[in-house]
């Protein structure tokens, strides 16, 4: 379970999201619940004030009990803070079950009947600013057939008034307290959700530090591609600059040295001028071939996240035509045994700079045959070309891609153009390959290109 | 050989202007693809040389002009561009083959001669002529393997009229292939030269391998293989 949340990045922000949705949900209902409690209870309440009167008069008019007057044993009237009050037509107190309020009126300090209003058909709370608060209701409303008078039941609500207020105080700090865990608890939730994100952040920081090389794979699914993408970026970029500071440095020394040697031809006074211009030649001709296979070897290879995916027989036909033109006297003929159709995992420059020089050599080579195949499988493609010129001696297939040896003491003459293939070829991944072929001509030579990550 | 040179770069062009020349090359050296196509349709040449980046407008728009001008005119770019990419555009251009720089002068010049021989139907640089052989490349005559002293102009002729073969060709067009420009005393020149050329040939057991054609030119009457 831990993992299955912690491993998709929506199902971490989903699950915090919902523990904090369901617990301020659990209290809103059982404090609802509370709530509705309690309305059942006032609800019954008031019914049975309000039933209250015709109870009292069935009891009557049954005779099964004794009269009403007699019930003050029963139940005598032994609260200060609820009684029953008559008021007239103007507002005049008739008469009430609690004496000092008829003294109240007479010393006129207060009067209940002018502090009411004239009708009050719901149980009700009322209160002035001098802090009198009462709850009243009337049991028979003013103006009624009997004798006019309204008669009020009403309840001194001064402690009710001042538990309420203390009621509010407490949920107040309830509320307040509410919102600081919801907060923090959000704050929580969304630290726990967010944590790849912010670790993601550090990474990156750690990288632009180098305090680190790449980034760790322990992600949510949702950010491993983009995880993945920044450390393909990351070891593309670190191979640019290890190939930028090789060529760089290779270049220096080999034009340094060249430089070197010819300065001395130059000045030695006691050697033949014909012979001294044939080593400058040669050595420019040197100087020439490392800078053009430097400055290929900076500049080409796989670069960025681009999934290539690069037509092989559009670069073909342009490489057809130009050397068909070159070596008409040979009236090569060049035979594809791949699909019209078939594209290879490589930026369209690399593929033609690699067909370029492999088909230059193989055309200079043939007598009259060129085959060109390519093999596609699930890991990549193979691509396979041949010819019917002369095969290379076995001794020459290891030493001609000029395998480890350094770039300024590549053979001169032998060209740069395998060099700069495998260097190619290798930015992806792939290999690059003679194999000799039964029979007396032809050395195939062999590229496997993998699918790219 | 007649050869065009469009280089912008002043120090290439002056020392491949000279270098061929001495070779006994004419040379029309421009420096601007606007010049160099006025001076191909002006002097047609056997051979052009055009550089691609060009200050006017470049190497690529230049030969496409001279294409839809009708010019069948061999065509060597030199780039200093190394992309495969220019190299297909050249030669889709019009273009017959590409250098690029920096070349040595050795491989410009086998270039030049293997356009020029394909150019007019020959496979090999050494052409046979019955027991005549003209190396193209050496410049040199031999027959039954016996070199044949030849001046440079007595040379250029042969070569001319082996490679216009069965055509007649014209005293005025020997001398445009001859000369940079043309005057009333080099065709004299070339009736000098043709005929010591005959004697030289005659010596050697050809004596009629040159004809005349009254009012039209020479004719060269070898079956050349």
């Amino acid at each position: 379970m831990k993992n299955l949340v912690k491993s998709h990045f929506r199902r971490r922000v989903l699950f915090s999201s919902l523990v904090i949705v369901l617990s301020a949900l659990s209290g809103l209902s059982y404090l609802a619940s509370q709530q509705y409690q309690k309305s059942i209870l006032l609800t019954f309440s008031a019914d049975v004030l309000y039933q209250l009167p015709s109870v009292i008069n069935e009891i009557r008019s049954s005779k099964a009990l004794p009269d009403v007057n007699q019930w003050d044993d029963l139940y005598p009237h032994n609260s200060q803070e609820f009684g029953a009050f008559l008021c007239d037509l103007d507002d005049k107190l008739k008469w009430t079950s609690v004496p000092r309020y008829q003294r109240y009126v007479e010393e006129g300090q207060f009067d209940m009947c002018a502090f009411l209003p004239n009708s009050i058909p719901k149980p009700e709370l009322f209160e002035d600013h001098q802090g009198h608060a009462y709850i009243a209701y009337e049991v028979l409303p003013r103006g009624n057939r009997y004798h006019g008078k309204q008669l009020l039941i009403v309840k001194n609500a001064r402690q009710e008034v001042a538990d309420l207020h203390r009621m509010h105080y407490r949920f107040t700090l309830l509320f307040i307290a509410m919102i600081v865990i919801v907060v923090y608890a959000l704050y929580l939730a969304f630290k726990w959700s967010f944590s790849p994100v912010n670790k993601l952040i550090k990474e990156i920081e750690d990288v632009q530090h180098e305090r680190k090389s790449a980034l760790s794979q322990d992600y949510p699914l949702e950010l491993k591609e983009a995880v993945g993408a920044i450390n393909r970026l990351l070891r593309q970029s670190k191979q640019q600059e290890t190939r930028y500071k090789d060529s760089m440095a290779d270049l220096a020394h080999s034009l340094k040295t060249r430089i070197a040697a010819s300065n001395l031809v130059l000045t030695d006074s006691s050697s033949d001028p014909l012979q001294s211009s044939m080593i400058i030649s040669e050595q420019l001709n040197e100087m020439d071939q490392v800078v053009q296979y430097q400055l290929k070897r900076a500049t080409m290879g796989a670069k960025g996240l681009t999934h290539y995916q690069t037509p092989l027989s559009e670069t073909v036909d342009g490489f057809e035509r130009m050397f068909a033109k070159i070596y008409q006297d040979k009236a090569i003929v060049l035979h594809r045994l791949f699909e019209s159709d078939v594209a290879l995992p490589i930026a369209k420059d690399d593929l033609s700079e690699l067909l370029g020089n492999i088909l230059e050599n193989n055309y200079r080579y043939a007598q009259s045959t060129i085959v060109m195949s390519v093999y596609q499988h699930s890991s990549g493609s193979t691509i396979t070309i041949d010819n019917d010129g002369p095969k290379l001696a076995d001794e020459q297939l290891s030493a001609i891609f000029n395998r480890g040896v350094r770039a300024d003491q590549i053979n001169p003459g032998t060209g740069i153009g395998l060099a700069v293939c495998r260097e190619i070829v290798q930015s992806y991944n792939g290999d690059i390959w003679f194999e000799q072929t039964v029979g007396e001509c032809g050395t195939n030579l062999k590229i496997f290109l993998p699918v790219q990550e | 050989m007649q050869i065009l040179l469009v280089e912008d770069n002043a120090l290439l062009n002056h020392h491949l202007t000279s270098q061929l020349s001495e070779d006994g090359h004419i040379v029309h050296a421009e420096s601007t693809a606007s010049a160099g196509l006025q001076t191909i349709r002006k002097q047609p040449c056997d051979v052009a040389i055009i550089d691609i980046g060009l200050p006017d407008f470049d190497g690529l728009r230049l030969i496409k002009q001279i294409r839809s001008g009708g010019l069948a005119t061999p065509i060597l770019i030199l780039t200093a561009r190394s992309s495969w990419q220019d190299k297909v555009e050249g030669l889709d251009a019009g273009a017959d083959d590409y250098l690029v720089k920096p070349f040595q002068i050795e491989e410009l010049k086998a270039r030049l001669h293997a356009l020029v021989r394909r150019s007019v139907g020959f496979t090999s640089p050494t052409v046979n002529a019955g027991n005549i052989s003209v190396d193209l490349n050496a410049k040199t005559v031999s027959v039954d393997e016996q070199l044949i002293s030849l001046t440079k102009f007595e040379y250029s002729i042969l070569e001319h009229l082996i490679k216009n073969r069965q055509k007649v060709v014209s005293k005025q067009q020997l001398v445009d292939a001859m000369y940079k420009t043309s005057q009333d005393a080099q065709i004299n020149s070339i009736e000098v030269i043709i005929s010591r050329l005959r004697k030289k040939l005659a010596a050697v057991g050809h004596d009629s391998v040159i004809s005349t054609i009254r009012g039209q030119g020479y004719l060269f009457e070898l079956k050349v293989g």
